[in-house]
């Protein structure tokens, strides 16, 4: 240890190993794809062409534009780690440097892309706690080099934990072999089988499955509706000739089901391809996760950057008995969380019951979800909700029965819609409800299913009450928490829990000196 | 860490209801008003402008009356509403947070804990200046933008204020 980090002391910037050109190669075409419809004109243009010469051309172009500038990015990359920090230098055209201090990094993740896996090379991935473009990636080390580096940062960032929680201000020779860096004792609490993915899969894809549902029930139904539309005397034959609209129906109901199947077993698959050979380890202050199918992905996470954790269960999840558990870190993405790959949260896909207890009380030291008892939100938010879209419902109703009179054809489409939105409403009401037991604050959200988000009290970074003058007369209002992953709120509360909760976090985050690094 | 027990704490937590509020300063709510008057001539000398010299369809001819009644009704509202607002802009500070409540129909009171405050800033517009103001923006790790920023202070109160959130330790 203590030469390679004389080696890295005293050395210059250094260019990575020439196999990083894949790296850059990669992320050049997936950059390309992502913009893919940028190319839509391109591809089209290649389509009208009948030269095949132009076809090749075309391709060869791009391959050697991707290759020369993958070239030109890894010529242009070198990094050197020293006095505790990490430094970039990259760009061809604007150059760019960036030094990361080994105290700002949030984690550490080795990937084993598809790529490297027959040369046994892996990619460095280092997060800033701060935004997205604090973020290096170090392509085409040796397993060790990876290593090497990753226990760099970690014993830094240990040594100086013990030095003081919020001193940063530690000598940077953290490679002495200091009393407390003692390396990790890495315990396997978790792996996820293939079932268990092919469950995933097909549980985060609810809506088409829905559809499917419905497609079903349409089948059966259908002539029973084509007789009740026939009963108003409406003759809908009249106006797309009958045999067209048989064809139509068939088409569409078949493309369906097709576009179920294929978008049920490309869930499935993505599910395989992230998740595969998931296994989850925890030691006293940090997860780590192995995942993956083609690019193995190891992820570290210290148990004390996590922000919040969502239990996540749809309604097929439910039935399954099965829940998905996803640990936030700091994020600036903002808005809601995003389910698959990204290494900023850590996914455990399906499951059981039992476990989820074990993983929560693992980075939370949380109690039983099951034996929480919520404070449900009034009745009067679901008033309020079903008035709006009543409302609206009738508002649109009414311009489309005045721009096309057809008789009761209007309020028959839109009144089982109606009755059906209005129905989820009440549904998402009734499970809408705050916890608040011990240090964390539960929020309780769903409409089928059931999602929990935990949040520890210390943590909170601001905290609102929002209140009209018609919920004052309720003696109700609403509570607004923020945590650096993300903000949950609740409507409709009664005044005197949101108060007492927001009083709650504030001593929490106030009176004591945890860190919510 | 001591173990904490919500039962026990909430009766003795400190409450944030009764706190004292501060105005911001009045003239800030003159100097909204102000400029939304000048914003709506503006846009009402396009709008005069556009009606003198465009053909007008007749259907809208004759409802001229009640389009221009709804145009001033709003016209009037606008400022009238901005400057109540405005006034109803109201912050406390207390050891370890700040406070600030706003709005006038949905009635918001934000709290950020002097602690989690990640940078601030201080911004003051030409306007701003002349009449001796500044507004003041807090930024936490939970928000992309500012958790809040409170306008219209004297720039000796932003100022002071900026230096005890940024003398308090962040942990």
């Amino acid at each position: 240890m203590d030469n390679t980090l004389t080696k890295h002391v005293s050395a210059e910037y250094v260019r990575l190993s020439p196999w990083a050109i894949l790296h850059f190669a990669a992320r050049t075409i997936m950059q390309l794809v992502s913009n893919a419809y940028a190319l839509v004109p391109v591809v089209y243009g290649l389509y009208q062409t009948d030269s095949a010469a132009i076809t090749i051309a075309v391709f060869a172009g791009v391959l050697t534009l991707v290759v020369v500038s993958a070239t030109l990015r890894y010529l242009y990359f070198s990094y050197l780690i020293q006095n505790a920090s990490v430094q970039v230098r990259e760009g061809v055209f604007s150059k760019k440097q960036l030094n990361l201090p080994f105290h700002r990094i949030q984690n550490v993740n080795l990937e084993h892309p598809f790529y490297f896996r027959p040369l046994g090379l892996v990619t460095v991935k280092i997060d800033g706690a701060g935004s997205a473009s604090e973020e290096v990636l170090l392509a085409a080390l040796n397993q060790e080099q990876g290593e090497q580096i990753r226990e760099q940062i970690h014993r830094h960032n240990r040594l100086s934990n013990v030095a003081g929680n919020t001193d940063q201000r530690v000598p940077a020779k953290s490679g002495k072999s200091g009393e407390a860096a003692s390396t990790h004792t890495w315990k396997l609490n978790l792996t996820r089988s293939l079932p268990d993915l092919v469950l995933h899969g097909l549980t985060n894809n609810r809506a088409w499955i829905i559809l499917g549902a419905l497609g079903a029930v349409y089948g059966q139904a259908a002539d029973d509706i084509n007789l009740y539309i026939a009963s108003l005397g409406l003759d809908l034959g009249s106006l797309v000739s009958d045999q067209t609209t048989i064809a139509l129906v068939v088409l569409g109901f078949s493309a369906l089901m097709m576009a179920i199947m294929i978008v049920g077993g490309l869930s499935v698959l993505g599910s395989i391809f992230s998740y595969y050979k998931f296994e989850l380890h925890t030691s006293d202050d940090a997860f780590m996760v192995r995942r993956g199918l083609l690019t193995h992905h190891e992820i570290n996470m210290k148990k004390s950057r996590i922000q919040a954790v969502r239990v996540k269960r749809d309604w097929l999840d439910m039935i399954l008995g099965r829940m998905n558990v996803v640990f936030e870190q700091i994020s600036y993405s903002g808005g809601q969380p995003v389910g698959m790959g990204g290494d900023k949260q850590i996914l455990v896909p399906s499951v059981e019951t039992h476990h989820t207890d074990l993983l929560t009380n693992e980075a939370l030291s949380a109690q039983r979800l099951a034996q929480l008892e919520f404070t449900p939100i009034s009745h009067r938010y679901f008033i309020k909700l079903a008035t709006i879209t009543t409302v609206c419902y009738f508002v649109i109703g009414l311009g489309f029965s005045l721009a096309m009179p057809l008789g009761f054809f209007w309020p028959s489409a839109f009144l089982p819609v109606l009755a059906m939105h209005v129905f989820l409403e009440y549904m998402s009401c009734k499970r809408w409800g705050l916890a608040v037991d011990d240090g964390l604050v539960v929020v309780r959200k769903g409409i089928f299913g059931v999602d929990h988000i935990l949040i520890p009290a210390f943590k909170v970074q601001e905290v609102g009450r929002t209140q009209t003058p018609l919920m004052k007369r309720k003696d109700l209002s609403s509570i607004s928490i923020a945590v650096a992953s993300s903000r949950v709120s609740v409507p409709f509360l009664p005044d005197q829990v949101v108060r007492s909760v927001i009083n709650y976090c504030l001593y929490e985050a106030e009176s004591t000196d945890r860190s919510w690094m | 860490m001591a173990f904490t027990n919500i039962e026990v704490a909430l009766c003795d937590l400190p409450t944030f209801e009764n706190i004292e509020f501060n105005d911001i300063d009045p003239s800030y709510a003159r100097l909204v008003c102000c400029v939304a008057l000048v914003v709506e001539g503006v846009i009402a000398g396009i709008g005069i402008t556009i009606s003198l010299l465009a053909d007008i369809p007749p259907p809208l001819q004759e409802q001229a009356m009640p389009i221009w009644g709804a145009v001033l009704f709003f016209m009037t509202i606008l400022p009238l509403y901005l400057f109540k607002a405005t006034r109803a802009i109201k912050y406390s500070i207390r050891d370890h947070d700040l406070v600030v409540k706003s709005g006038l129909f949905w009635r918001k009171e934000v709290i950020q804990p002097i602690r989690r405050i990640q940078h601030v800033e201080l911004k003051r517009g030409p306007l701003e200046k002349r009449l001796g103001l500044a507004s003041i923006s807090l930024f936490s790790a939970g928000t992309s933008g500012a958790t809040f920023t409170i306008p219209g202070l004297r720039l000796i109160t932003a100022a002071r204020m900026r230096r005890y959130v940024l003398q308090t330790e962040r942990v």
